[in-house]
């Protein structure tokens, strides 16, 4: 169905059931933005029998690596990922939060995981139900609060 | 229960059961400490104080001299850590020395766990940022249990800097592991308990109420111990309304002798030093102030912990 809400794809990617008002974001993390290559099409607030009210993000021409998928579950981790070949749905990803990631940095300002100087990883744990947990500092942090590495 | 070769990072590493044996090891080397004098024979400390505190410091030193053992004298302020070395580098090059155990304290939360991460030999945290310092909560536990018997049922006053107190932090958050505790939280509103160790002791099933500064005098004559901690300066804006509102919050905030004419004979005023001014001088003297025994229970604590890290005294 949601095919015809907006751009037709005929290679591509499509990721529907993104909570309200995070498409935006995705699009820019993913680097479906400005200055990324493909044709991209963004559509918010659409009705959903899943979610509330649903975006959706449709990329011509592209195709999403374990750490792309790793960032659509964690800004949507309910949404679906389809891969589109000569127009029709060839593969569904299962997305999942990672248990233990690289890719988010701690909240924590004061934390040795965010000094310049030293230039670590970040090792961010999911604990479940949205909660994220710094394994040096154990600095407990929400969704709203999360920044990703190179992006932000 | 096996100690050998673990780090102490966090209080919340260990078992309430793991805690009590370190409590139990901790009377025995109060009590006989010649039987422990040579228990570190042949070992070696290598302290990392990144951070000044020389009253953690000495008292670790001490714990290992006193047992026999050698402590190995790095100056962080002359080497090449001020010269832009990588903490990496710096415990690298540390490990080179074969240290039987590593003590770290840093600026930064969370560096303790990294360094612990990089070596293999036991590493003790004295003190992360904000974060972290098992052996004062490990003291405080210690001094507790010594004036009352049990932490069970502990009912407690936690009052000064609670936001950006990581003493104060790990107590709560220590005590919660201990069945039907209780506290009040004394703070002025700036300087609340954070929300994210008030949801973590809700989920403890813990009974806590959060008071403001006027309410220090009543509060001590309903609650048998009484946690101070100190309330810098610096937690205050640097304008003039900053220093007006700290000039406020010192003179509020002073335990008197006059206001422990009212309190009942057995209040025990815990502090973890040093203290600035919040607790009279003349209250030093009185059989309420138990912050110097506190004070000399980490020496106790530290070497517990040494003789445990290296494989002494397992159940
Ligand atoms: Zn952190």
């Amino acid at each position: 169905m949601s095919e015809k809400i907006i751009g037709y794809i005929e290679n591509g990617i499509v990721v529907d059931h993104i909570p309200q008002g995070e498409v935006w974001k995705l699009a820019r993390i993913l680097g479906f933005d400005s200055k990324g290559e493909g044709r991209v099409s963004l559509g918010d607030g659409y009705a959903s029998q899943k979610i509330d009210k649903k975006g959706i993000l449709k990329v011509e021409g592209a195709s999403l690596s374990e750490y792309q998928l790793n960032l659509i579950a964690l800004i949507a981790e309910n949404a679906s990922v389809s891969i589109v070949e000569n127009g029709v749905v060839v593969d569904k990803k299962k997305i999942e939060i990672p248990k233990l990631m690289k890719i988010v940095y701690c909240n924590n300002q004061n934390c040795i995981s965010n000094d310049a100087h030293e230039k670590l990883d970040p090792k961010v744990n999911y604990k479940g139900d949205g909660i994220f947990l710094c394994d040096y500092c154990k600095r407990i942090f929400g969704k709203k609060d999360l920044k990703f590495v190179g992006i932000d | 229960m096996n100690f050998k070769g673990r780090d102490v990072i966090s209080i919340e590493d260990f078992s309430l059961d793991e805690i009590e044996h370190i409590l139990n090891v901790t009377k025995e080397v109060e009590m006989y400490p010649e039987k422990f004098k040579n228990e570190m024979a042949g070992k070696i400390m290598s302290p990392l104080f990144f951070e000044n505190s020389t009253r953690t410091s000495s008292s670790f030193q001490a714990a290992m001299l006193q047992m026999g053992g050698r402590v190995l004298d790095f100056d962080i302020a002359t080497s090449s850590v001020n010269k832009g070395e990588t903490l990496r580098d710096t415990v690298k090059i540390i490990e080179g020395y074969n240290p039987d155990f590593v003590i770290i304290r840093h600026k930064r939360d969370g560096s303790a766990k990294f360094v612990a991460d990089l070596l293999d030999v036991p590493v003790m945290n004295a003190g992360d940022g904000q974060n972290q310092h098992p052996t004062q909560t490990l003291l405080d536990l210690y001094t507790i249990k010594e004036l009352r018997g049990s932490l069970d049922g502990t009912k407690i006053v936690l009052a000064g800097d609670l936001k950006y107190g990581r003493t104060v932090h790990s107590l709560a958050l220590a005590l919660s592991k201990y069945p039907r505790c209780e506290m009040v939280f004394i703070s002025p509103d700036s300087l609340r308990m954070p929300k994210y160790i008030l949801n973590e002791l809700s989920k403890k099933g813990v009974s806590f109420q959060e008071k403001g500064l006027e309410e220090l005098e009543l509060s001590i004559r309903s609650f048998p111990i009484i946690y101070m901690t100190r309330i810098q300066r610096e937690r205050f804006p640097e304008s003039l309304e900053g220093e007006q509102e700290y000039e406020v919050i010192s003179k509020v905030y002073r335990l008197s002798l006059e206001m422990l004419k009212n309190v009942n004979h057995e209040l025990k005023i815990m502090h973890p030093l040093p203290k600035v001014g919040e607790i009279e001088e003349s209250v030093d003297e009185t059989n309420f102030a138990h912050y110097f025994q506190q004070a000399k229970n980490g020496l106790y604590i530290r070497k517990a912990l040494l003789i445990l890290l290296a494989g002494g005294k397992d159940e």
